[in-house]
């Protein structure tokens, strides 16, 4: 497969090779920049980890310290069936939802809403009513935690599939479309090189093939004619020429005016 | 009737000494609490208890149990005990017997109404109800769909009906589950203090003790958390208070007060109940304080004979040795040794 996409099949030009040499610098600046990306991706990521795992260490001690405080909430509270009961008639505890945007990338992020702590205060009045309460905002406690834990769960999982995401980008344009662009480069280059070789080549050739032909003439003329009347002539197509060069630049003629059409 | 020592027996002797049976059956500490406090499962506790009245009362459980199973078989037996005394019982025992189970009525029917008011089915609520509390028209509670019906079918046919005809049908819909069972508590209070006064006798004399420690503990109670807490206004407040008590001389500068130091200066001339709030710490929480006292007053009834005390003295100490249980069974449970030692012991 990499065999068939090392470069690209272009017609070899220079507008073509300017087109690419901009690929080339457009690809450059992506990849620089999107490897910032997942710098600061992973960065964040390392964070939320950490924290993460502390808020988890926290929480099986929590958990037991709010189920014993139920159980002391029953000893000291006696039947206090009748004041959860009686709670279940208000609202169930609210959340709200608010974006983070870490270097692009927009992360959710739970966080109790304010009435958390006048969930706590309703009045008691039956037996027991301290320990209850403590009961109350041990459980608001360990929701509090979970929602965090929640939050910071959630946003793990996005950073995770984003880092995967920006890594194969930068992967991708590493190793597959810069040396493409590259090589394709490299072949114009080498084929405009080669073209121009070809074009000199050709141009000396048809100079050194129009030189005999000259000199060929200048033998016949001799021939004909002997060698002194023939340098004659050769300075008078000389002027001929200058003039006709001095009047072509001044009133731009037709260059394809053979100026020796009327010698032969 | 039963002021006269003579002819006490003829009818109520009996069940008499079965209450003092039943007391002699209790858990003390030196034999049972210190054992059952080093149980390492409720498995253990289970075997400790088959040597004590409790006898084979777990036995039909299945493996793993829980101290949710303790407490409702430990209930149960309770509620045997209780029935054992009241079907033999004639009168003016049964009426007294009656005024025990009123408590637990006020509660279950205070329940109903909850799970009415919150849209439940007042069906699950049903096995929640404390077996003592439940009288022949109770089942037809739980038939009514609103507050409205079922504020009917109570004045009808509960005993405890006259206790909500002292309150409006508004407090149904506004007040909290809690205020409507400290107002009916309160009514249920003063009734049986008038009841008790009327019996005469040495029974007045202990039962009116008792009585009016309960009444205290409502006040005391009710003060604390209204200034910690700051919702209830001043004016419901002073309805919760019963009309009797050692403290109602400063029943109206209670319902005034704003904080506990405010509190403490007010009660200081009664002397136990000034200590009392003075002890309270985090090692020893108002609540055990009170439930000691609680204990001590109980312990006293069964001292003197020919009077009903005993039977008031012998349902409140079993619950509170129930209650026990459960605290304990719970800690080992949950390996949390070092508040084991916190039940209130009674012997």
């Amino acid at each position: 497969m990499s065999d068939k996409n090392k470069r690209e099949n272009v017609l070899p030009s220079k507008m073509t090779l300017m087109q690419m040499k901009q690929r080339l610098v457009g690809a450059k600046k992506g990849h620089s920049l999107l490897e910032q990306k997942a710098k600061a991706l992973n960065n964040r990521f390392r964070q939320i980890l950490g924290e993460i795992r502390e808020a988890k260490l926290t929480l099986p001690d929590l958990f037991n310290e709010t189920q014993f405080s139920l159980a002391a909430a029953h000893f000291y509270g006696e039947d206090i069936s009748l004041t959860v009961s009686d709670r279940q008639k208000s609202d169930p505890v609210k959340v709200k939802l608010a974006f983070n945007n870490i270097a692009g990338v927009t992360l959710p992020e739970w966080s109790e809403s304010d009435e958390f702590s006048e969930k706590s205060k309703l009045p008691l009045l039956s037996k027991g009513s301290e320990e209850v309460q403590t009961c109350v905002d041990k459980h608001l406690e360990t929701l509090q935690k979970l929602i965090k834990i929640a939050s910071l769960q959630t946003s793990f999982l996005t950073l995770d599939e984003e880092i995967k995401v920006t890594n194969r980008r930068v992967n991708a344009l590493e190793r597959v479309v810069i040396p493409r662009i590259e090589n394709t480069i490299a072949y114009i280059k080498s084929e405009l090189e080669e073209q121009e070789r070809e074009d000199f080549f050709r141009l000396k050739k048809v100079r050194d093939m129009k030189d005999r032909e000259a000199d060929e003439k200048k033998q016949a003329l001799i021939a004909k004619v002997g060698a002194e009347k023939a340098k004659e002539i050769e300075n008078e197509i000389l002027r001929q020429k200058m003039e006709t060069e001095a009047g072509r630049v001044s009133s731009n003629q037709d260059e394809d005016e053979d100026p020796d059409a009327d010698l032969f | 009737m039963q002021s006269n020592s003579l002819l006490y027996n003829v009818n109520f002797g009996g069940q008499e000494a079965l209450a003092h049976g039943y007391k002699a059956g209790l858990l003390t500490q030196a034999k049972d609490y210190s054992t059952l406090v080093q149980c390492n499962t409720p498995e253990d506790m289970k075997l400790h208890l088959s040597n004590t009245i409790y006898g084979n009362f777990l036995q039909n459980e299945p493996s793993p149990i829980t101290p949710a199973v303790i407490v409702q078989k430990a209930t149960e037996k309770l509620v045997d005990d209780f029935n054992n005394m009241r079907f033999n019982a004639v009168e003016p025992l049964t009426t007294f017997l009656d005024f025990i189970t009123f408590e637990y009525m006020i509660n279950n029917v205070l329940k109903l109404i909850t799970a009415v008011r919150t849209n439940k089915d007042a069906l699950d609520i049903l096995h929640k109800c404390h077996p003592l509390g439940t009288f022949p028209s109770f089942k037809a509670l739980v038939a009514a769909k609103t507050v409205k019906d079922m504020y009917e079918t109570i004045l009808v046919d509960a005993p405890i009906g006259h206790y909500f005809t002292k309150t409006d049908q508004r407090d149904f819909d506004d007040y909290s589950t809690d205020y409507l069972r400290a107002l009916l508590q309160k009514n249920y209070l003063e009734d049986f203090y008038d009841y008790v006064c009327d019996l005469g006798g040495v029974t007045a004399e202990v039962m009116c003790e008792m009585l009016e420690f309960e009444a205290d503990r409502q006040v005391l109670t009710i003060t604390r958390q209204s200034v910690r807490v700051d919702s209830l206004p001043k004016d419901e407040r002073k309805r919760l208070y019963p009309a009797f008590g050692d403290l109602a001389d400063v029943h109206d500068q209670l319902a005034d007060a704003d904080d506990e130091n405010q509190i403490k200066q007010i009660i200081k001339p009664h002397v136990k109940y000034y200590d009392l709030m003075n002890n309270v710490s985090k090692v020893t929480p108002y609540e055990t304080l009170m439930k000691k006292e609680h204990v001590r007053l109980c312990k006293k009834l069964f001292d003197q004979q020919f009077n009903f005390g005993p039977f008031y003295a012998f349902v409140k100490l079993r619950e509170q040795e129930i209650s026990n249980l459960h605290w304990i069974a719970e800690c080992i449970n949950q390996e949390r040794y070092k508040r084991i030692n916190e039940y209130t012991s009674i012997y």
